[in-house]
Formats: C-alpha cells, structure tokens, sequence
C-alpha cells in the first residue's frame, strides 16, 4: 500500500487482473450455472446441444448432398461444431458483457475486462468436457488418432488466446458502436460456411469443382486453426506447417492486439456504456 | 503534515452530453462521427486534499461535481487533465450490492460480491462469520436473495462492504440502509471506523450529517472547490449562498416590481439544549429547543412558522405550526425570533431531519420560504434495540394476577 495506484500501465492492469482472480472465478461459475438455470437437462445440454447438431449436419451433407464423401463424417463435423460453438458462442456473449453491465462498470472499480474473460472461460469448460468425451468416443469407434493428440491441447490454447483477444476488443467496441452485436451475428454465420468448419480443404472430400477455391479459403485466419483440429482430431495427422504456425502467429496477435484496443478505451468506457 | 489520503490537484473531468448518439455503423459512417454531443465539463480545476483520518463532507448543489469527485477518488473515472494521488486502501460505497444474482444465496452472493471488491477467497472466508453476524440474516444465509426483503439486502450488502478493510471510505447517500436500528448499527460502525483512524469522503445532501458526522466540509460549485473547513462554517456559507441565489431567481423571475427582497427570510435557526448551549445531538426523552430567528421584510399578514422533523431516510415524523397551535406572531417588520420547544424528544436513537418553513396565513399551502431537510440533529440513547418510528413514554409494571381477574369482571 502507499503507492498511488492511479494510471496503471499495462503492467499494473495485469497485476490487477491477478489479485481479482477470484472474481473471474465466481463470474466463470456464474456464468455456467445461468446458462442452463432454470431447464430441466440442465448442463446436460452442453453436450445435447453439439450432439444433436452434428447428427443434422451430418444427415444433411452426407446423406441428402452426397457432397462429402469421408469415412466416419460425423466425427469430422462434431470435432468442426465443437470448436465453432466455443469460438461463436465466446464471441456472442462477451460482445455484450459491458454494455449489459453498465450499473456495475459505472458504479463499482473492478479490472473490467473480468466480465469478457470470464464469459469465455465459461466457454471454454463447455467446450472442453464434450471434446474430452469426443476423444473417448473416437478411440472407441475405432477411428485411428495419431501422436498429435498431443497437440490438441496447444491447438485449443492457441483458439483460446484469439477468442480471448476478440472478446475484449469487440465488448470494448460495442460501447461505442451498438451495432457490433447485429454485425458479429451476420458474420459468424456468413464464417461458419466460408471456413472449413464441416469440410476439410482437401480435393478428395469436396469435389473438384469445389477444390478451385481451396487456395482462398487458406488465406482465412479461422481456417488455419479448424485445419488443425481437423488433422488430430479426423485425420490422425501432423497438422499442416502453413496452417499451424500462421496459427499460433495469429493468436498471439489476437491477444496482444485485443487486449491494446481495450485498454486504449478503457478509460472512457465507464461513463459511455 | 501527513501526506494526503487523497489528494486532487487541478482536477478537470468532461463529459460528453450525447443530443444525438449514432450507434449504428452507417450513421457513423454518414455523420464521420459518434454523435452530437456537448462536452460538459463536471470538474474545472478541482484541487481537494483529504488527510487521513478525516471525515470530509461534499456539499454543494446537484450537478456540482460532488458525485463526480466520489468516482474519480474511487478511480471508477479517470481525470482529463491533473492528476490525483491515493494512499492506502480506498472502497467505495456507491453502489452496495453490486452484482448480486437472486438466484443466489446470500452466502454465494457473499462471495461474488467480495471479490467484486477486490477480496481474495482467502480474506473472504476468514471474514465470513463477522459479515453474516454483522448482517443479522444467519437464518436465511442460505436462502435464494430473491426471498429477501429491501432491508435484509442492503444489510447484507453493507456487511460485506465494510468488512473490505478500506483505509478510506467513500460514502454517497447510504444512510437508508435497512430499518432504524441497522441504519444506528451503521452509524455506530462509522463512527468506530472514524475512531480507529479511518478517512471518510462522504457526499449527502442532509447538511444535518455533515454538521454530526464530518470534521471537515468542504464546499464544491460549478466544479471547483468554493471552501473548506470547519462543518458547521462552511455549511453555513453554503445555506446563506443558497438563500441567495434563490432570492435572486426568484426575482428575476417575477415581472412585478421587485421587492427589496422576500418579505420574510429565515436568518438563523439554532439548536439548544436546556441550558442554552447550541448542540447537535440530545439524549432520548430529553428537551430540544429550536431557536428560529427570521427577518420581516414586507408586511405579511398572520405569518406561520412550521416545524417538520423526519427520520433520516425521509420518513416523516412529526410536523407542526404556529397556526394550529395558535401562537401569533408579531407583524411588524423587523427581526424577531421564535423558539419551539420539544419538551422530551421521544424518539429512536439515530440522525434526523428538520425542515423549516414560514407561510402567509392566507395561503398556507405556499411557503414564502422554505428550509427543506437542511438542519439535523442525532438523537443519541443507552437502550439497545428499541424498534419502530417513536418512543411511547412507557413504563412496565408487575402486578398481582388477581387484579386483573377483577378489573375483566368489572
């Protein structure tokens, strides 16, 4: 104590962050038990919810379009809806974590960006036990996974770092620009079709016709990351050297350039949410 | 001299008063901007230093930057231009139970809104009983707080702000907490912590709390500080500016030709105890005696002076005139005063309020001037836990149950 604790720069806002810990903790349990408060599968749901919609796409694309001609589909699409439900459902939710505070963040100091962090860190628990369960299913249905299971976790902490990144520049955002949400609605679902969330890039599994777009569909960021989930996940494979690294690039990126847009507004968000 | 526990140097805070807030990215894109907005500046070189174990009250009117200077202190604000320094652990009681999810059990609700503070889990659970214990709700603690009534949430939510261990305070408008022995449980608590050393910035619009509560007041207007001193000094410069300036409205107002000034004004209203002596607080049961000097300017024809007294939270208690109990007072202009005397003060120990007002016997229903809840006093009392609004003169008396048998007969 003593020191003015006025003006804190980067370093200090981190050290702050650190000693509200418990706060992210209790607003990370929070947020996971209103998710399902009230209905009667309860967290049930977490794993209903990715179930159900891979049993729809998997039906839709394999059976109705023929358009993916893969063994075992469905464990490609759970391991895709998996990850896409983490990254979207992150996003939706923190977009709005201050402007749906505005009582708290106008009345109360805290290190703000709890509210963000700790939506997606309720995520990311809904995220991991499915995948953990996916992991188990797969060995048990036979499909062969490789040594770079290994990576799944560095993968997932890379996803994680972007949505991190992403969440508190977009909350940030949004103070200012009320419709971020309506635009972040419109562009996840425009991105859950342009990225390979429910295909590989792979000529074998998407046609020839299709396969002419590969080469775009590499320049997207998203890509590079459901590229490596699906290479240890599905495929049982070293993920591909230009997906992985620009991964890792990117999500470093993320957090570092999210984390800076937020606190070059941080300052000002108190009294214009 | 001890360095400051806050200290503002040159303060200036603006605001952005949005007419218009484009929120939309095409009329962003359309207008080049966010909106049409004014800046309002709150603070215009503010420079306020609060020394440790102090109580300092913010007086001044509403938009004067009192609330302003509360959030800039608890760093919820941050200045535009000067600089401000805090030393030791400052809390803020701005909002007290902030985050609190009815869902919840007071006892979860405990832990969320602790370490909303900035509690660690460690710090919290060695507090735990102190903060149920304080907050008198350990049969319901584990009850959902949707199952709470207003009084049982404010104390649970002032329990565990308190138990924060601030260094310094900040307090706006949270003497309603609870019912009045919690809200004397409060003051007691305050005033231990201003005992212990504690610094406390309090902003209140009940200058009766500044006069009781704080050793300092200091005076902010159109965002800078007019004077800081002595409670009973400065709140006395800031009521003779506000008759003032409500003269001067009120003159400038009327189209009729103007009056030298109002035909009667309050000057000074004094409260004494048996001896004469000006006090602030008096013991329950005991005699207040108000002394209201005024000045007739212009002939009124049967002026009345009122008396209202309220409980802190506004709750009104008692109100009474010189017409209903009629006592006349004298016409003639010049400067008279009038002394009203509450032979035994039968009320709950806690702060209360006095409004002061003086009528045209015609028209009783229009003040000529009117002192709104800005004189005050603390009733102070050695009975614990006596509850409701007023104290009934009673005594207890055993008797033999015969009597009784008899008197039913009867």
């Amino acid at each position: 104590m003593g020191t003015p604790r006025l003006n804190l720069g980067v370093r200090g806002r981190l050290g702050e962050l650190r000693a509200y810990r418990e706060l992210v903790w209790n607003l990370t349990l929070r947020d996971l038990r209103l998710k399902y408060k009230g209905s009667s599968l309860g967290v049930a749901w977490s794993l209903l919810n990715p179930l159900l919609t891979m049993a729809i796409y998997t039906a839709v694309f394999s059976l109705f379009l023929r358009a993916v001609k893969l063994p075992h589909y469905w464990a490609l699409v759970l391991g895709g809806i998996l990850a896409w439900t983490f990254l979207a459902n992150s996003l939706t939710q923190a977009t709005v974590s201050f402007v749906r505070n505005p009582s708290l963040i106008s009345k109360v100091y805290f290190p703000i960006e709890s509210l963000p962090i700790s939506m997606v860190l309720a995520n990311l628990v809904n995220f991991l036990i499915p995948l953990f369960l996916l992991v188990i299913v797969l060995f048990v249905a036979g499909i062969h996974l490789g040594a770079s299971l290994v990576l799944l976790p560095v993968i997932v902490l890379a996803q994680l770092c972007l949505t991190m990144g992403l969440a508190m520049a977009l909350a940030s955002l949004t103070v200012y620009f009320r419709d971020v949400e309506h635009f972040l609605t419109l562009g996840l679902q425009l991105a859950f079709y342009l990225t390979p969330v429910l295909y590989p890039l792979d000529p074998r599994a998407i046609g020839a016709g299709a396969a002419k777009f590969i080469p775009y569909a590499e320049l997207n960021p998203l890509a590079w990351y459901f590229q490596s989930y699906h290479a240890v996940l599905y495929y049982g494979t070293w993920p591909d050297i230009r997906f992985f690294g620009p991964m890792l690039a990117s999500s470093v990126i993320a957090l570092v350039g999210g984390y800076a847009i937020f606190l070059r507004l941080r300052d000002r968000l108190p009294e214009e949410v | 001299m001890a360095a400051a526990a806050i200290e503002l140097h040159d303060v200036y805070k603006r605001y952005r008063i949005y007419r218009q807030r484009y929120q939309s990215v095409k009329e962003i894109l359309v207008h080049r901007r966010l909106g049409e907005w004014q800046d309002h500046w709150a603070l215009r070189g503010l420079d306020l230093q609060v020394r440790p174990g102090t109580t300092v009250g913010l007086v001044g009117p509403n938009g004067a930057g009192k609330s302003t200077t509360l959030k800039l202190m608890a760093r919820i604000l941050a200045p535009d231009r000067g600089w401000l320094k805090s030393s030791g652990r400052v809390s803020g009681l701005l909002e007290l139970g902030a985050g609190f999810q009815l869902e919840y059990s007071g006892r979860e609700n405990i832990f969320l809104n602790a370490s909303l503070l900035g509690l660690t889990r460690k710090h919290i659970l060695s507090r735990l009983d102190e903060i149920i214990a304080f907050s008198e709700l350990e049969p319901f603690i584990d009850d959902p707080l949707r199952t709470y009534s207003s009084g049982m949430y404010m104390r649970l939510a002032f329990a565990i702000a308190i138990n924060v261990d601030p260094e310094v305070l900040l307090v706006d408008e949270i003497f309603a907490v609870g019912d009045q022995s919690f809200q004397q449980k409060c003051l007691n608590w305050l005033g231990g912590f201003q005992h212990q050393g504690g610094t406390i910035v309090m902003v209140t619009h009940n200058l009766g709390t500044v006069q009781e509560m704080c050793t300092e007041a200091a005076w902010i207007e159109h965002g800078r500080l007019l004077d800081l001193g002595p409670p009973q000094q400065v709140v006395n410069n800031y009521v003779d500016r506000v008759r003032e300036t409500d003269l001067q409205r009120r003159e400038k107002e009327s189209n009729e030709p103007i009056p030298p000034s109002t035909p009667i004004e309050i000057e000074r209203v004094r409260l004494v105890d048996a001896l004469g002596e000006p006090v602030g607080s008096v013991a329950a049961g005991e005699k207040l005696v108000i002394d209201i000097t005024y000045r007739i300017n212009t002939h009124v024809r049967s002026p009345r002076v009122g008396v209202s007294v309220f409980r802190n939270d506004g709750v009104y208690l008692y109100g009474i005139n010189t017409g209903i109990d009629r006592v006349s007072i004298p016409e003639a202009k010049g400067e008279g005063c009038i002394r009203l005397t509450y032979r035994s003060v039968n009320l709950l120990a806690g702060l209360y309020r006095l409004s002061i007002g003086i009528f045209d016997g015609q028209q009783e229903e229009r003040p000529i001037v009117f002192h709104d809840k800005i004189y005050g006093f603390r009733v102070t009392s050695d009975v614990q836990g006596e509850q409701g609004l007023v104290r009934l003169d009673h005594k207890w008396e055993l008797r033999p149950a015969s009597d009784s048998r008899r008197a039913a007969a009867n």
